[in-house]
């Protein structure tokens, strides 16, 4: 049962990862994009844990611990990056 | 000196469990590199003295957790159902409080908390701006966060200032 | 059983995720956006690691995934406040709809509404 609920979530997982790729590249300003980035990470750090129920590896663990961290620094250093340099 | 003891604490703490073995190696290894941490980056000075009460902490981790499931299946209802209901407003809440530590979690904490997203804080005023994705009215939503408000003035509490002040009223 | 719960949370947590992706298409105010993007899913991400660390329960290293929840409960607020600060204060156009109560509008800075 954990098999296909889990090929279930991450289906569901890249389809929202492809949205937010989409609305990356559309955007109409910089903090749209900002927003799917972060959006983009947090789907990412999601997938990793889904996986890792999935496969029982504690390899993927590793991974999101990183993914997770980069992610809110990222979006807090061009957070500060729209604030100096407006939103174009 | 003893936040600075507490930070290595805790930083260690957070490389133990990060390595998930508790070995000597790593408790040493983690008390170094926790101390070069603390040379390097300023443990912030607190020029305020806050408490912390755990009962009041626990009530508002409560209250944010329940906000934040409201917060989500509103949303949710609003992307799933077609049509677009949405009625922005930028409202101004001026805020109870004088300590920038309880502005700043309350405008953090605000930003997931259903229909309302922080936008800006002014330091001097006191003032929190916020954006409203459905305004039913301009007094709802202050006393949501006047209400969030004294849910963190009591879990922080500072020695003289009110926890539970009258509120008052903007005049327009 | 502990895999049935375990799927739930998973499931629910994908699908709070896929809605605010979709939501992310559908709204054409940026902080409207916002509002979608960052509240269900944060909840979604809660839900899903809750569920992961559920179905990883007997076999070690959920250490890292509960540290990792607890700092996403810690920073996603804060993430969701600095793109709201910031876009604001970059004076993104706003939704021509938006109505703003007295005080923001004399105090606060005012965004270019779009045409």
């Amino acid at each position: 049962m954990l098999q296909l609920s889990t090929t279930i979530a991450l289906a569901a997982l890249a389809l929202a990862a492809a949205l937010c790729i989409v609305r990356m590249i559309r955007g109409g300003s910089l903090p749209d994009r900002v927003l799917a980035l972060d959006s983009l990470l947090v789907i990412i750090v999601m997938g990793l844990a889904v996986l890792a129920a999935r496969t029982r590896q504690s390899l993927y663990l590793d991974i999101m611990v990183v993914a997770s961290l980069l992610g809110f620094t990222g979006t807090t250093l061009v957070s500060g990056f729209i604030e100096r340099r407006g939103a174009r | 000196m003893r936040r600075v003891a507490a930070t290595v604490v805790w930083l260690t703490a957070v490389w133990v469990a990060l390595w998930e073995d508790v070995t000597w190696a790593n408790v040493l290894t983690g008390l170094l590199i926790a101390y070069l941490i603390t040379r390097r980056i300023r443990v912030g000075p607190a020029k305020v003295r806050h408490g912390f009460r755990p009962q009041a902490f626990l009530a508002l981790v409560a209250y944010f957790i329940r906000e934040l499931v409201k917060a989500s299946m509103i949303v949710a209802w609003e992307v799933i159902t077609p049509g677009v209901r949405i009625n922005p407003a930028v409202v101004s809440v001026r805020l109870r409080t004088r300590s920038p530590f309880i502005a700043t979690t309350v405008a953090n904490l605000n930003s997931l908390t259903p229909g309302t997203m922080t936008l800006e804080l002014d330091e001097e005023t006191m003032t929190l701006f916020i954006h409203v994705l459905h305004l039913e009215s301009i007094q709802a939503s202050r006393r949501a966060i006047h209400h969030l408000e004294a849910l963190v003035m009591a879990a922080f509490p500072r020695r003289g200032e009110l926890v539970l002040g009258p509120e008052r009223e903007e005049v327009a | 059983m502990i895999e049935a719960l375990a799927s739930i949370l998973i499931l629910a947590g994908s699908t709070l995720t896929l809605i605010a992706a979709i939501g992310l298409q559908r709204f054409r105010d940026v902080f409207a956006r916002m509002h979608v993007a960052t509240k269900p899913a944060s909840l979604g991400m809660a839900l899903t690691l809750i569920g992961a660390v559920i179905a990883m329960a007997g076999f070690g290293h959920t250490t890292k995934l509960i540290l990792v929840i607890l700092f996403q409960f810690l920073t996603a607020p804060i993430s969701a406040h600095l793109i709201g600060r910031a876009t604001f204060r970059a004076g993104t156009e706003m939704d021509p709809e938006t109505n703003f109560d007295e005080l923001a509008s004399r105090v606060g800075p005012r965004p270019r509404r779009s045409a």
